[in-house]
């Protein structure tokens, strides 16, 4: 397929416009990401601060993993449900796992990058929910001061 | 014009000058691949002899052929020539430089001038390193250098200050090419080439960049640390006075976790574009394997602390590094399932490329499955220091980045030389190496869960580990043996070999479109491209050379390359490229200065040539592209 | 011929950004340039380099904080406040005529381009210059051999001052370079140095920021 130019930005495709599906596409590939390394470093010093001297915010540590466990499951879960809007609206652009040969991956440009990133996000995130949950809930359950 | 007359004009215009002045100025991005080639198969010869004198002393109990403190020495340098001075300048200076172009369609990399800088910063580390030992004070204190072993108290000496500046010095090469890449592989892809239709090998590649860019300053924060520690009497890693030792090993790891998934990584890439050619078959969820690339260095970022469980931190810290190992496994194996599937529904040709990714396939399953084990904490702290650990790395090492390696010299053999090798040999020596490799670092599971410690020059007789390693010793020879076939395969097959045409295997990128070997403007016309398999798009191809005859697409107006928007592909602009320039070896130079007066401890003397360094960068950027 | 159309564009439109000589030229060229040069993304990834290295410098200095019990140790003095801050807000003021200098040249005004990088330059100078002289004259106060906290103050607060510098000898070398006019090579100059300052400017503010922070 030869695209005689590139396609405006307020084209639509379903609901949204392209301009509209490639923010949200974004938003599912690096929220997910982005929060996971939040919740990794804050609670990894959270847990350092925990078995250091010095003073305290007076909040439980207990407290601190859960909401911060919290606040990047909900971040995840709205990075996947951007990715699966994504997905579900580009799904006419064919992945085709055809024989050599028949080289069209299908769909015009953006309409496949777009199903393409959703499609890598979508697993990803899940990915990231698993990483998130056992960060969180790992440290909770596991959260000694003493040497391992 | 006819197309004939378009290709001679592109070739007069992008040819390099003859002679050994063409290669010294060379900014040609096969050229510079070619030199990285060479160079690292010198310097993975000397890790191979470091390996072999190892084995030697090993190969029975109190054995001999060297003393402790040479054996500290030869353990150093052969983990720092095979990270720094083999792998990593093999995938991504020889593979990523010679390919990453063709693969997108460009013509050359994003930065020419700063590819070769690259290169030539690379020679100069691998020299400074090596004279090291060659005036008998090579580093000493194991790859990962622990202080405070490595401080000046127990270290005097010039040995570590070779470490930290030789580090530093090829970091700077590294964190270069990752950029370079990076650029390149965003902003330099034929019009057309959107993210979705760009190869796997990209992709991994764009991985390992990022990878590199993120992970190289830590390790430099370190050595910079170390420097000042032994040179200017800073306290960094001094308890005594508030430092800590373990900030060492916290930022050598965050460094050294995502160093081995830049390791391999890229061999990823490899194995990923030689199974679509063996196999006929396009690789199966290519979305899934191409964001598995990008995610196994980005959650690798996060695993580090897993290198320091024996090192008493406490349990809170301790389970989030299990907790995101556990999981950066989740990646690598839906790459492997992935290929499986690829293979087991393709029509699979086990020619020798496809042997040693079959092979790399079988020792990066095994080196994976005992780097799961390593997440559990209690087994981990028995383990630690041990030959078992030994076992994992070598296994995920040579059979995730070796096989890969070999495979692919013989898979682009044919491109780049023009030859096709002998396909006999090729199988004998896959089949050589793979045996050798099993014998040699097999048994190390075993030595080392009986208690046999790395690092210690010999061990005991009595605890019955002679046999095991008299096994590892003969894997060790037998493996020599067989890379010295395969290189001989190789040698031979340059001189002897039948001629290759473009396209041997039928391969799906880019680079099987053009001549063998490649024109020096790799591109009579910018291709055409649909997706990722742009090779087996008979339709895309047909419309090239329909366009060669027409002069469309040719950029033949100076030395000319498009560059296109990072996401989408659309085409943003036709700029003129940099040709062979002297600056880059002459900056190069003038850095090696500045490291051996550092080394030397001639402060003022290095001020000055701060300011050589300033000279070779004004020279660099006098003359601008249009101008050249 | 010229109607190909290749990524979205058919190939007549597309222009030949590097043939630019002149201001006018360079002005109209960059405006048919679809996005960032690639020198921009070129000096991106060198930010993003030298910003993880900073990264793990700050890194550092916090590791070592909460492992110590007195920060700063007893005997070395805390950092004054208020003149660093001051300071630091001066240098990040020369983001605006940065900034101002990029858009200026990218409309072919090149002599507000050039006194915009003057204006810059003389902040950005008179800055350094006092920073040295109070460098060294903490150095006299308390050294980086007295501890690790010492260490890393100077070792944080001396890298920011270098990256200070090798932005004034780019503004130096661009107005050495602007003398003789503008080409596209000469315009994305100037944007991907401005870009640099602005990196540098945030810089200097989170590093005084985590320098001061242990007076909080």
């Amino acid at each position: 397929m030869n695209e005689t130019a590139y396609p405006d930005r307020s084209t639509r495709v379903g609901r949204f416009t392209l301009r509209q599906l490639s923010v949200v596409q974004w938003i599912g590939v690096v929220v997910a990401p982005l929060a996971w390394t939040g919740q990794h470093v804050v609670g990894y010093g959270v847990g350092q601060a925990r078995c250091e001297v010095g003073a305290s915010w007076g909040i439980g540590f207990d407290t601190w993993q859960l909401a911060i466990l919290a606040a990047a499951g909900l971040l995840v879960l709205a990075s996947e449900a951007a990715a699966v809007t994504v997905f579900l609206a580009t799904r006419e652009t064919n992945y085709g796992d055809g024989p050599p040969g028949d080289g069209r991956w299908g769909g015009a440009v953006p309409y496949s990058r777009l199903h393409f990133f959703a499609t890598a996000a979508m697993f990803a995130n899940v990915l990231f929910v698993a990483v998130i949950l056992m960060d969180g809930l790992a440290s909770v359950f596991d959260s000694l001061c003493v040497q391992s | 014009m006819s197309a004939a007359a378009y290709e001679e004009r592109l070739e007069r215009m992008w040819r390099s000058r003859p002679g050994v002045l063409g290669w010294v100025m060379t900014t040609d991005h096969k050229r510079i691949g070619l030199l990285y080639f060479w160079t690292t198969l010198v310097l993975f010869a000397a890790g191979g002899a470091e390996a072999l004198i190892m084995r030697t002393q090993l190969i029975q109990p109190n054995q001999h052929v060297v003393g402790p403190s040479t054996y500290d020495e030869l353990f150093t340098m052969h983990g720092l020539t095979m990270i720094f001075f083999f792998i990593i300048p093999m995938t991504t200076g020889a593979f990523g430089n010679y390919l990453l172009p063709l693969m997108l369609g460009a013509r050359d990399m994003a930065f020419p001038r700063m590819n070769a800088l690259s290169y030539w910063v690379f020679l100069a580390s691998g020299i400074f390193v090596y004279t090291s030992l060659f005036l008998g004070m090579a580093p000493n204190a194991g790859w990962f250098d622990y202080v405070p072993l490595a401080n000046a108290k127990f270290d005097p000496g010039h040995a570590i200050d070779f470490y930290c500046l030789g580090i530093i010095f090829n970091g700077i090469s590294s964190s270069l090419t990752a950029g370079n890449f990076i650029v390149t592989i965003l902003k330099m892809r034929a019009p057309g080439m959107s993210f979705n239709r760009m190869p796997l090998f990209c992709f991994a590649f764009l991985a390992a960049s990022w990878g590199l860019l993120f992970a190289l300053p830590s390790l430099s924060a370190d050595t910079i640390f170390l420097f000042l520690d032994r040179n200017v009497g800073t306290h960094f890693f001094d308890v005594a006075k508030g430092g800590s030792t373990l900030l060492w090993q916290h930022l050598f790891w965050i460094f050294g976790h995502p160093e081995v998934y830049i390791l391999i990584v890229p061999a990823f890439g490899i194995a990923t574009e030689i199974i679509p050619a063996f196999t006929q078959r396009r690789v199966v969820a290519f979305p899934l394997v191409a964001v598995a690339e990008l995610l196994v260095v980005f959650i690798g970022f996060g695993v580090w602390a897993h290198h320091m469980f024996a090192t008493g931190m406490p349990t809170v810290t301790v389970v989030f590094f299990a907790a995101a190992t556990a999981v950066v496994v989740i990646p690598s194996t839906i790459q492997v399932f992935a290929w499986c599937m690829t293979f087991i529904t393709g029509n699979a040709q086990f020619k020798t490329p496809l042997l040693f990714i079959a092979g790399f396939i079988f020792m990066f399953v095994a080196g994976g499955l005992t780097g799961i084990m390593f997440l559990a904490v209690p087994f981990d702290q028995q383990v630690t220091d041990t030959y078992f650990v030994i076992a994992h790395f070598h296994y995920i090492i040579f059979g995730a980045a070796v096989f890969p390696i070999f495979g692919g010299l013989y898979f682009w053999f044919p491109k780049v030389t023009g030859r096709l090798y002998f396909e006999l040999p090729g199988q004998i020596s896959f089949w050589i190496i793979f045996v050798g490799t099993n014998l040699l670092f097999f048994p190390m599971h075993i030595v080392g869960l009986d208690g046999m410690l790395r690092r210690n020059y010999t061990y005991p007789s009595g605890l019955g580990w002679g046999p095991d390693n008299l096994v590892e010793t003969i894997g060790s020879y037998i493996t020599t043996i067989g890379i010295v076939v395969l290189l001989a395969n190789l040698v031979v097959s340059y001189f002897r070999g039948p001629r290759a045409g473009p396209d041997p295997w039928h391969g799906a990128t880019l680079e099987w479109t053009i001549s063998s070997p490649p024109p020096e403007y790799n591109f009579a016309v910018i291709p055409k491209v649909s997706s990722a398999y742009a090779n087996w798009d008979d339709a895309d191809r047909e419309e090239d050379r329909r366009k060669l005859a027409e002069g469309v697409m040719v950029l033949d107006q100076g030395h000319e390359q498009p560059v296109s928007s990072p996401v989408d592909g659309w085409w943003a602009e036709i700029v003129e490229m940099p040709h062979d320039s002297p600056w880059p070896i002459v900056l190069a130079l003038a850095m090696a200065v500045v490291f051996v007066l550092l080394l030397l401890h001639l402060w003022l003397g290095m001020c000055f040539a701060l300011a050589g360094i300033v000279l070779a960068l004004l020279g660099w950027h006098g003359a601008e592209p249009q101008e050249s | 011929m010229a109607d190909y159309v290749a990524g979205g564009v058919p190939e007549r439109l597309v222009p030949r950004t590097t043939e630019a000589r002149n201001a006018g030229d360079a002005m109209t060229l960059a405006g048919r340039r679809r996005g960032p040069s690639v020198a921009f993304w070129g000096m991106a990834t060198v930010v993003a380099s030298e910003a993880t290295l900073f990264g793990t410098f700050i890194g550092s200095y916090y590791y070592l904080r909460f492992s110590a019990l007195h920060w700063p140790p007893p005997g070395t003095p805390e950092p004054r406040v208020v003149v660093p801050l001051v300071m630091a807000g001066v240098l990040a003021t020369t983001s605006l005529p940065m900034q101002l200098a990029a858009i200026a040249a990218r409309r072919a005004r090149l002599w507000s381009a050039r006194a915009l990088l003057v204006w810059a330059l003389a902040v950005q100078c008179g800055y350094l210059a006092y920073e040295i002289h109070d460098y060294v004259d903490q150095l006299h106060r308390s050294a980086p051999q007295d501890n690790a906290y010492s260490s890393i103050y100077y070792t944080l607060l001396g890298a920011d001052h270098v990256h200070v510098a090798i932005g004034i000898l780019l503004v130096v070398w661009l107005l050495w370079k602007l003398l003789r006019g503008l080409t596209m090579y000469r315009l994305n100059a100037v944007q991907v140095i401005a870009f640099y300052w602005h990196a540098v400017n945030l810089l200097t503010l989170i590093v005084i920021g985590v320098l001061l922070s242990v007076t909080l």
